[in-house]
């Protein structure tokens, strides 16, 4: 298959669903969320002939989303209560199912990391991406993303065992 | 290697795609779609809006252009007998119309400049897009 009979209109549709959810998590607002997705599926619609593997289109397109997301962070950096570490859940209720029990209060643990150790978590854990697509996708190096995963993971390992022994 | 066969990570995994699970469709993906096919639009518009005016600036350089070929002199050399029979004051008026006639040259180097600067900046705004 070649980069010209890549399919736009498949790849947004098989990836809209993940890439704004990843955006949501990253940005705690659903509206902010939705315009960096499209605006990343708008850069990946014009910059389609770069992607020689179509394989390789899911680390691609989070590569795309989270520069469009570091991108605006960067810009409205004065405008910290969107980006801030600890700020509350801001996501849309009516969009995101209400987690319960053990789920909403890992979503706070995950909520409470910082946004570049979210996101490479995210991509790890959530969507199953390598190491090296996650160094890819963020830009980070790969022994940083090793250390981000390692010691996020920790963090909510010891979340859990609290949780279970309480 | 971590998060392998242990439980708690397992459990921790289904955790964390629940956490990131895919937002319904909710018609993004119409929404891309319109969005694309609207810049197509507005870049065929840009397009077809630079290269109007390039066209025109070319055509305004028509008759000066003309002009100039009118007044180029039919020999490239005059002879030696000619040149000595031109007075000097009929020699300052076709040095001044040499003059206008040369800048002619000028103008249409000007004029592809500034074709070549629109057709830029339309790229570079296409790019920005």
């Amino acid at each position: 298959m070649s980069a010209a009979s890549v399919n736009f209109d498949a790849l947004l549709r098989a990836h809209q669903g993940i890439i704004r959810a990843f955006l949501r998590r990253l940005c705690k607002d659903a509206a902010l969320a939705d315009d960096l997705a499209q605006e990343a599926f708008l850069i990946a619609h014009q910059r389609l002939a770069d992607l020689r593997d179509p394989k390789a289109a899911k680390s691609w397109l989070f590569q795309i989303a989270y520069n469009a997301y570091a991108g605006h962070a960067r810009k409205h950096a004065r405008r910290r209560e969107l980006f801030e570490v600890g700020h509350g859940v801001d996501l849309d209720e009516a969009t995101q199912p209400p987690p319960a029990g053990m789920a909403r209060d890992i979503a706070t643990a995950m909520d409470n990391l910082p946004p570049e150790v979210r996101a490479v978590i995210m991509m790890n854990l959530s969507y199953g991406m390598s190491h090296s697509e996650v160094a890819k996708a963020s830009g980070l190096p790969l022994g940083t993303v090793k250390s981000h995963i390692k010691r996020g993971t920790e963090k909510l390992r010891t979340f859990l065992k609290v949780y279970e022994q309480a | 290697m971590m998060m392998e066969n242990d439980p708690m990570d397992e459990n921790l995994k289904v955790l964390l795609a629940d956490y990131a699970a895919p937002v319904p469709d909710d018609g993004f993906a119409a929404a891309v779609k319109t969005e694309i096919a609207k810049r197509k639009r507005l870049r065929r518009s840009l397009i077809l809006g630079s290269g109007t005016i390039g066209a025109l600036i070319a055509a305004l350089q028509l008759p000066a252009l003309f002009g100039w070929a009118q007044g180029l002199p039919k020999t490239s050399i005059l002879p030696n007998d000619v040149a000595r029979s031109v007075e000097p004051s009929m020699l300052s008026t076709i040095t001044d119309s040499l003059t206008w006639g040369s800048i002619s040259p000028i103008m249409m180097g000007a004029a592809i400049f500034g074709l070549i600067c629109l057709w830029w900046a339309g790229e570079a705004a296409l790019e920005a897009l």
